[in-house]
C-alpha cells in the first residue's frame, strides 16, 4: 500500500483541477460533493497507509531521478514513514471535517467555488509537503503553501482587515521561510544532497565541503536557520504576530490551516530532520528556549482577548509553543503526539467557534455573547469537550499529551521550562474556560433580535463537530499507559527510540490536572458565579498586567516604534535620495537598456557592408587586445 | 599511425558501417535529385519532402546504432577510440549526439516545409529537399571531422546549401537579398577561418586536430601571438556561423528573409553544427592550451548573451525577435565551453559537453514549436509584427498555449526545457567559480522574460486586432510539428533526467 | 631565395585587398570577386607553409585543391543569387540591397 501514496496528494490535485475547469459558478452542491470525495478518499488510502506501516515500518522513499548535475542527483518522489503516514492521516481526516463544514458555513457565498478551489489546493500542497522525501521539494511545497494561506486570509480582500492580514501573514513566514532557504541551500552546499537520509549521514559523520566554519558550528548555524523557517511558519515568538491577525479568513480556514495543519509544519519540518538538530546541544536549547517563552507568552496574552477566534488562536500560539519546546528537551515522541492530539481538539474548538459565529451572525466579540447553551447546545457540548482537551483535564486527549510535555521538561533537567509550561497551562485553561463561560451560560448581552434567531446549524455543520469531538476525548489514549504507550512504538516505527522517552510520573500527571482545574475554577468564580469580580481586578491591583496582556504585550506596538517606525523615517529619508538619485540610476538604466537596444535595432542598417564592417572592427579589438596580451606587439 | 595511443584504425570497409548516416542522406539527396528529373512536376512535389524525411529517419537510426558501435568498443576494455583513415574522420558519442539532433531537426524542418510548399507553388520542391539533405550532412561532417580539410567542406557544403536555401523564393525580393547578406558575411568568415587555419597548419605542419594538438603544446610558447591569431581568426569566422557578437548582424536579417523552415533551420541545425565545429576544433586542437586562450570565449560570451537580449527588446518583427532571441541562446550556449578555462578537469569538460547538448536539444523543441506557429499566425495575419499575435487566446486558443509554452521556454521558466538547460549551464558556472558569468545569465534571462512577456501580452491580454474571428485552420504537418515542440518542451522541463541521465552516461570523445 | 615571410606578407596584402573590395565596392560581383581574392591569399599562405613551413608536408596543397573548388562552388552559388536578386530589384549595387533593416 506505501507504493501507493502519491495518490493521497494527487487526490486533491484531482479536484482542484475538476473546480478549476468547472469555474466559479459550479453549483455548491456539486464542488462540495467532489471536494469532500476527494478528501474521504485520500482519508482511506491514509488509513491503509497507516496501518501498513503500523505492521511493516517504515519503507524507503520512492523516488525517481529528475536531475543529474555532474556527480550529484537531484531526485523527486515520495516516502512514509510512521510520522509522515500519521500526519497524512491527521491532514485528511480534518481536510474531510472542514470541507463538508464550509458548506454550511460558506454558503451563500458568491466566490463558493473558488473557497474550494483554494482549500484543495493547500490540501494537495500541504500532504505535498508531508510526503516530500527531500528538502528541496520540501522548501517548494512550503512555499506552496504560504502562497494557498495567503489567498484564504485575505479570502475577503473586500475587507480592508483580511488585506492586511494576508499581506502580515505573507511577510513575517517570508522572513522565515528566507532562514529556511539559506540552511537548505548550506546543506546542499556542504552535503551535496538534498535526501534527508543522505543529509543525517552526512551531519552523524560530521563531514561537509565547506572549510569557512568548523563542523559543529555549521550544525548549529544550519539547523538555527531551519528553525527560524519552523519559527515563521508555527508562529513562534518574535514571529507569531501574523497568526492571531490571519483569522480574518473564514472559520474554516483557522480551523484547517492556522490550528491543525500549515501551522504545525514548523513543528513537522523540525522532527522530520531532528537528527540534524539533535546533533547540536545548543540549537535545541535555543529552540526549547523560543518554545517555552511562546508557550507562556501567547498563554497571558490570551487571558485577556475578547473576540473568540482570537482567543483560540493565542491557545494555538502556545501551544505550538509546547511542541516546540518539547522537541527542545528533545522529547520528540510527545511533540508529534501533542501534534496530532492539538489537530483534533483545536479544530474541533475552532468549528465550535464558528458554529456560534455564524449561529449569531458573525459577531465575534465574547462580550456580547452569553446563555447560548440554550440555543446551541450541540455546538456547547463540543466546545466543552474541545475546551476541556485544551485544558488537559483526564481523560481527554490534552491531558495526555500535555502530561507528557511537561514530563519531557522536567526530565531535561530544565526546571524554568518546566514551571513556565506549568504556568501557562493553569493561564490556558482559565482562559479557554473564561470563553465557555462567557459564552455559553449567563444572559445573552448582544442583540435581543439575534438571539431569538440563533439557532443550531445543519448537520453539515454538526457532524464535523460530534466526530471531531470523539477524537478529541479519544485520541489522548493512544499514548496512555492504558494503551501501554502505542503510539510511541508506532512513531519509532519498531526501531530505535528517537530524542527521549520517560515513563509517565502519576504525581505529575496530578499536579498538572489540579493546576487545569485552578484555572477552571478562578474562571468559573470569576465569568460564571461572578463572586470575584474581573472588572475590579483589571482596574485595581493587577492593571498594568491587564493592559499588557490585553495588548498582547504591545508586541505589535513595540514592532512599530522599534521597527516600523525607524524603517518609515529612514523611509522618507531613503525616498528622497530613491526619487531622485535612485530612481535617476534605475530609470536611467531601464530607459538606457532600451535607448541601447534601439541603437542597436538602427545600427542595424540593411547594409551588408556595415554588418562586414562591424564584424571586422570587432575582430580586429580582438585580435589587437589579444596580441597586446600576449605581447606580440609592443 | 604516427604516434598517438589508445586509437583503433578502422578498415576502409568499414566505412559503410560507420559512415551509413552520411551515406544515407548523400543517397537520398542524388535519389531525390535524379527522381525528380523523371517524374512529373506534381508527383515530384508530393514525394519529395517525404522521401526526404524517410532518409532522415533511416540516418537517424542509423545514427543509433553507432551509440551501440561506440560502447560496444569501450566495453571492450580498450578505451580505443575508432577512425577512419588516420583520425581523418572518428566515431564517438559527441559526434552521434549531433547528428541524432541534426537528423532531427532537419525532419521536423521538412515536416513543416511542407505547409511551406503548398503555400508557395514556386519553389522547386526537389531541390529544396536534397539542399536540405546534403546541408544536414555537410553539419554531420562538421560533428564527425578530425580535420581541417574535412571540416572546412563539411562547413562549406552546410553553409552553400544554405545561402541557397535562403534565396530560395525566386519571386521573394527579401528572400534573395537575405540570402546575398547571408553569402557575402558567411564567405568573408569562411575566408578568414581559412586563414587562421593556414597559420595553424604553418605552425604545427598539421591540418589533423588530433596529431597537431601535440604540436601546438609543443610550439605554443615559441609561437604564442601567432598560434593566438590563428585561434582568433578561426574563432571569428566559426562565430560568424552561429552569430556570436559582434558577428551576428547578419542574423536578423536573413532569418526574417528566408522562409520560416529554413530560418528554423538556421536558427536549429546551422547553429548546432557551429557549435558541434566549435567545440571539436578548440577542445581538440587547442585543448593543451586552452587556458590560454578561453577568455576571448568568455568576452564574447558575455557580449552574446547582453547585446542579443537588449537588442531583442525593443523588436516588433517577431522573426527578427526570435532571430535576437537565437543570437542570445548562442551565447548560452558558448558558456559551457567558455568556463572550462577555468577548473578544466576532465568531469567539468564531460559536464560542459552535456549542458551544451542539453540545451541545444530544449532549444531544438523549443524554437521548431515557435516557428510552426509564427507560420500560421503571421500567414492569417498577414504581417510578421507583434500585432499579428494579439488576441490569439480567443481565436486559437492551443496556438496561444504552445506559443506561450515554447517563448517561456526560451525565457527560462521553470517546468520547461528551457530553465532546466539554464540552471544547468548557471551550475557550470558556479562549478568553476566564474560567478559573474552565471550573474549576467539571470540578468540576461530577465531582460528576455520582460520582452517575451510583449508576446504573452498581446496573445492574451489584448483583443484581437484582425478583422475576421474565424478559427484559424493549422495544417497536420504543422500541428504534428508544434505537438513534437511542446511534448518535448514540457517533458525535458519536468523530467530532464530523462536525458540528463543518457548524456551522463555517453562516451563523448570515444572514452 | 625568397624567404617565407615574403610570401607571408604577399598572402596578408591580399587578403587585406581582398577584404577592403568586399566591403566598399558597390557591385555585387566585384564584391564576390574580392571574397574570390582572400580565399586565394589562403591559398598562397597554405602553399607557403606546405613548402617552406617549420614541418613542411603535402596536406596544404591538398587543402589548396580542396578551397579552389570550394571557392568556386561559392562563386557559382554567389552569380545564382546575385541573378535572382537583379530580377527582382533591377540593380546589382550592394547598397541598394536594404529592404530589411532594423
Amino acid at each position: 500500500m506505501v507504493q501507493n501514496a502519491w495518490l493521497i496528494p494527487l487526490f486533491p490535485l484531482v479536484a482542484y483541477l475538476l473546480l478549476f475547469v468547472l469555474g466559479r459558478r459550479a453549483q455548491e452542491g456539486i464542488v462540495t460533493a467532489i471536494s469532500v470525495l476527494a478528501a474521504l478518499a485520500g482519508f482511506i488510502v491514509s488509513l491503509l497507509i497507516l496501518s501498513d506501516v503500523h505492521a511493516n515500518g517504515a519503507s524507503a522513499p520512492y523516488v525517481f531521478h529528475w536531475l543529474t548535475v555532474g556527480q550529484n542527483t537531484l531526485s523527486m518522489g515520495f516516502e512514509v514513514t510512521p510520522l509522515n503516514a500519521m500526519m497524512l492521516t491527521v491532514v485528511t481526516f480534518i481536510s474531510t471535517l472542514v470541507l463538508l463544514f464550509s458548506k454550511g458555513y460558506l454558503h451563500g457565498d458568491a466566490r463558493y467555488s473558488v473557497f474550494y478551489q483554494y482549500l484543495n489546493l493547500f490540501i494537495f500542497s500541504m500532504l505535498g509537503l508531508v510526503i516530500s522525501p527531500n528538502l528541496l521539494q520540501v522548501y517548494i511545497f512550503w512555499e506552496l503553501v504560504g502562497l494557498c494561506s495567503f489567498l484564504l486570509v485575505g479570502f475577503w480582500y473586500f475587507k480592508p482587515e483580511a488585506a492586511a492580514a494576508a499581506k502580515k501573514a505573507f511577510i513575517v513566514t517570508r522572513i522565515g521561510d528566507v532562514g529556511l532557504f539559506i540552511g537548505i541551500v548550506l546543506i546542499y552546499v556542504a552535503t551535496g544532497t538534498f535526501e534527508y537520509s543522505g543529509v543525517f549521514e552526512a551531519f552523524e559523520a560530521k563531514k561537509f565541503a565547506i572549510d569557512w566554519i568548523t563542523p559543529d558550528h555549521f550544525i548549529t548555524l544550519v539547523a538555527i536557520l531551519m528553525f527560524i523557517g519552523a519559527m515563521g511558519k508555527s508562529a513562534q515568538f518574535p514571529l507569531h504576530t501574523w497568526l492571531p491577525d490571519a483569522m480574518e479568513g473564514p472559520t474554516p480556514v483557522s480551523a484547517l490551516i492556522h490550528a491543525a495543519t500549515m501551522v504545525a509544519a514548523g513543528v513537522y519540518l523540525v522532527a522530520r530532520a531532528f537528527p540534524i538538530f539533535e546533533a547540536s546541544p545548543d540549537a535545541l536549547t535555543v529552540i526549547g528556549i523560543i518554545g517555552g517563552i511562546t508557550a507562556i507568552f501567547a498563554a497571558l496574552i490570551g487571558l485577556t482577548q475578547n473576540d473568540i477566534k482570537r482567543v483560540v488562536a493565542y491557545s494555538t500560539v502556545s501551544q505550538l509553543g509546547y511542541m516546540v519546546m518539547a522537541l527542545g528537551v528533545s522529547a520528540y515522541a510527545a511533540s508529534t503526539f501533542h501534534l496530532m492530539t492539538h489537530a483534533f481538539f483545536k479544530a474541533l474548538l475552532f468549528l465550535a467557534a464558528g458554529s456560534v459565529i455564524h449561529a449569531i451572525h458573525h459577531n465575534q466579540d465574547i462580550r456580547f455573547m452569553g446563555g447560548l447553551w440554550k440555543k446551541l447546545p450541540l455546538t456547547g457540548w463540543t466546545f466543552l469537550i474541545g475546551a476541556l482537551a485544551l485544558s488537559g483535564i483526564p481523560p481527554f486527549a490534552g491531558f495526555w499529551s500535555k502530561d507528557e510535555i511537561l514530563l519531557g521538561a522536567l526530565k531535561s533537567g530544565n526546571t524554568t521550562l518546566f514551571v513556565l509550561g506549568l504556568i501557562a497551562a493553569f493561564c490556558t485553561a482559565f482562559y479557554i474556560f473564561r470563553v465557555f463561560f462567557m459564552t455559553f451560560t449567563g444572559e445573552f448581552r448582544g442583540e435581543k433580535e439575534v438571539y431569538e434567531h440563533a439557532h443550531e446549524s445543519g448537520s453539515v455543520m454538526t457532524i464535523p463537530l460530534v466526530l471531531l469531538s470523539i477524537m478529541a476525548i479519544v485520541a489522548g489514549l493512544l499514548n496512555s499507559p492504558l494503551t501501554d504507550h502505542a503510539f510511541e512504538h508506532f512513531i519509532f516505527g519498531g526501531g530505535e527510540e528517537i530524542g527521549k522517552v520517560y515513563d509517565t510520573e502519576w504525581w505529575l500527571a496530578g499536579l498538572a490536572t489540579v493546576v487545569a482545574l485552578a484555572g477552571i475554577g478562578l474562571s468559573y468564580l470569576m465569568y460564571k458565579s461572578k463572586s470575584i469580580n474581573p472588572e475590579a481586578l483589571a482596574n485595581g491591583p493587577l492593571r498594568p498586567f491587564y493592559q499588557l496582556s490585553l495588548n498582547k504585550f504591545y508586541v505589535d506596538e513595540l514592532y512599530h516604534v522599534a521597527i516600523v517606525k525607524p524603517v518609515v523615517w529612514i523611509g522618507h529619508i531613503l525616498n528622497f535620495i530613491d526619487k531622485w538619485v535612485v530612481d535617476g540610476i534605475v530609470h536611467l538604466f531601464g530607459e538606457g537598456t532600451y535607448i541601447g537596444s534601439l541603437g542597436l535595432k538602427y545600427s542595424q542598417n540593411g547594409q551588408v557592408q556595415t554588418y562586414g564592417l562591424v564584424t571586422l572592427i570587432g575582430a580586429l579589438l580582438l585580435i589587437g587586445a589579444a596580441m597586446y596580451a600576449v605581447g606580440g606587439v609592443k | 599511425m604516427n604516434g598517438i595511443n589508445g586509437v583503433t584504425q578502422l578498415a576502409f570497409s568499414d566505412v559503410w558501417r560507420v559512415m551509413a548516416p552520411e551515406i544515407l542522406l548523400v543517397l537520398g539527396g542524388f535519389l531525390i535529385l535524379v527522381l525528380d528529373l523523371f517524374m512529373n512536376k506534381e508527383s515530384s512535389r508530393r514525394l519529395s519532402p517525404q522521401l526526404g524525411i524517410l532518409f532522415l529517419i533511416a540516418a537517424f537510426v542509423m545514427t543509433i546504432r553507432n551509440f551501440g558501435l561506440v560502447s560496444d568498443q569501450t566495453a571492450g576494455g580498450t578505451g580505443e577510440l575508432l577512425n577512419l583513415s588516420n583520425m581523418l574522420y572518428v566515431l564517438d558519442d559527441f559526434g552521434n549526439v549531433f547528428k541524432l539532433l541534426f537528423t532531427a531537426g532537419t525532419a521536423l524542418v521538412l515536416l513543416m516545409s511542407i505547409d511551406f510548399f503548398k503555400q508557395n507553388p514556386e519553389v522547386k520542391v526537389a531541390e529544396y529537399t536534397y539542399l536540405m539533405l546534403f546541408a544536414t550532412t555537410g553539419a554531420m561532417v562538421m560533428a564527425s571531422s578530425l580535420d581541417l580539410i574535412t571540416l572546412f567542406v563539411g562547413l562549406e557544403l552546410l553553409s552553400i546549401s544554405s545561402y541557397v536555401l535562403v534565396a530560395m523564393r525566386r519571386n521573394h525580393a527579401k528572400s534573395a537579398e537575405g540570402g546575398m547578406k547571408y553569402l557575402v558575411i558567411g564567405s568573408i568568415a569562411s575566408a578568414m577561418a581559412l586563414y587562421g587555419m593556414s597559420f595553424l597548419y604553418g605552425v604545427t605542419g598539421q591540418t589533423n586536430l588530433a596529431y597537431g594538438a601535440q604540436t601546438v603544446i609543443q610550439m605554443w610558447l615559441q609561437f604564442k601571438p601567432l598560434l593566438t591569431l590563428a585561434f582568433l581568426l578561426m574563432l571569428i569566422g566559426f562565430g560568424v556561423k552561429v552569430s556570436l557578437v559582434p558577428f551576428h548582424q547578419w542574423s536578423p536579417d536573413t532569418y526574417e528573409g528566408a522562409p520560416n523552415p529554413v530560418t528554423a533551420f538556421l536558427a536549429v541545425v546551422s547553429k548546432a553544427a557551429g557549435f558541434a565545429l566549435i567545440l571539436r576544433t578548440f577542445l581538440w586542437g587547442f585543448s593543451g592550451v586552452f587556458g590560454d586562450v578561453y577568455i576571448y570565449l568568455v568576452i564574447l560570451a558575455a557580449l552574446t548573451m547582453v547585446v542579443g537580449n537588449v537588442a531583442a527588446l525593443s523588436q516588433k518583427n517577431i522573426k527578427r525577435l526570435l532571430a535576437y532571441s537565437s543570437v542570445a541562446q548562442a551565447g548560452y550556449l558558448l558558456l559551457p565551453l567558455a568556463v572550462l578555462g577555468k577548473g578544466k578537469s576532465i568531469d567539468n569538460i564531460w559536464l560542459a559537453l552535456g549542458q551544451t547538448s542539453f540545451y541545444l536539444v530544449a532549444y531544438l523543441f523549443m524554437t521548431m514549436g515557435a516557428f510552426a506557429v509564427l507560420t500560421v499566425v503571421t500567414r492569417q495575419a498577414g504581417n510578421e509584427t507583434l500585432e499579428a499575435f494579439r488576441g490569439l487566446w480567443k481565436r486559437a486558443p492551443f496556438l496561444a498555449v504552445s506559443m506561450a509554452v515554447f517563448v517561456l521556454s526560451m525565457a527560462g521558466m521553470p517546468l520547461t526545457a528551457g530553465f532546466i538547460g539554464k540552471f544547468y549551464i548557471f551550475l557550470g558556472t558556479i562549478n568553476t567559480e566564474m560567478y559573474w558569468l552565471g550573474g549576467l545569465l539571470f540578468a540576461t534571462s530577465a531582460i528576455a522574460f520582460y520582452y517575451y512577456f510583449g508576446v504573452l501580452k498581446a496573445m492574451f491580454l489584448k483583443d484581437s486586432a484582425v478583422q475576421s474571428h474565424d478559427k484559424i485552420q493549422v495544417p497536420v504537418s504543422l500541428t504534428v510539428t508544434i505537438a513534437i515542440g511542446l511534448i518535448g518542451t514540457l517533458a525535458l522541463g519536468i523530467f530532464p533526467d530523462l536525458l540528463m541521465k543518457f548524456l551522463n552516461g555517453l562516451h563523448w570523445f570515444g572514452q | 631565395m625568397l624567404s617565407v615571410e615574403q610570401f607571408l606578407t604577399l598572402g596578408a596584402i591580399l587578403f587585406c585587398i581582398g577584404l577592403f573590395g568586399a566591403l566598399t565596392k558597390r557591385n555585387i560581383i566585384i564584391v564576390l570577386v574580392s571574397i574570390e581574392l582572400m580565399l586565394n591569399a589562403v591559398n598562397i599562405n597554405l602553399l607557403t607553409f606546405a613548402r617552406f613551413g617549420l614541418m613542411p608536408s603535402i596536406n596544404g596543397q591538398i587543402f589548396t585543391l580542396f578551397t579552389m573548388t570550394i571557392a568556386a562552388a561559392e562563386l557559382a552559388v554567389g552569380l545564382a543569387v546575385l541573378i535572382s536578386l537583379y530580377r527582382n530589384r533591377n540593380t546589382s549595387d550592394v547598397r541598394d540591397q536594404d529592404l530589411m533593416k532594423w
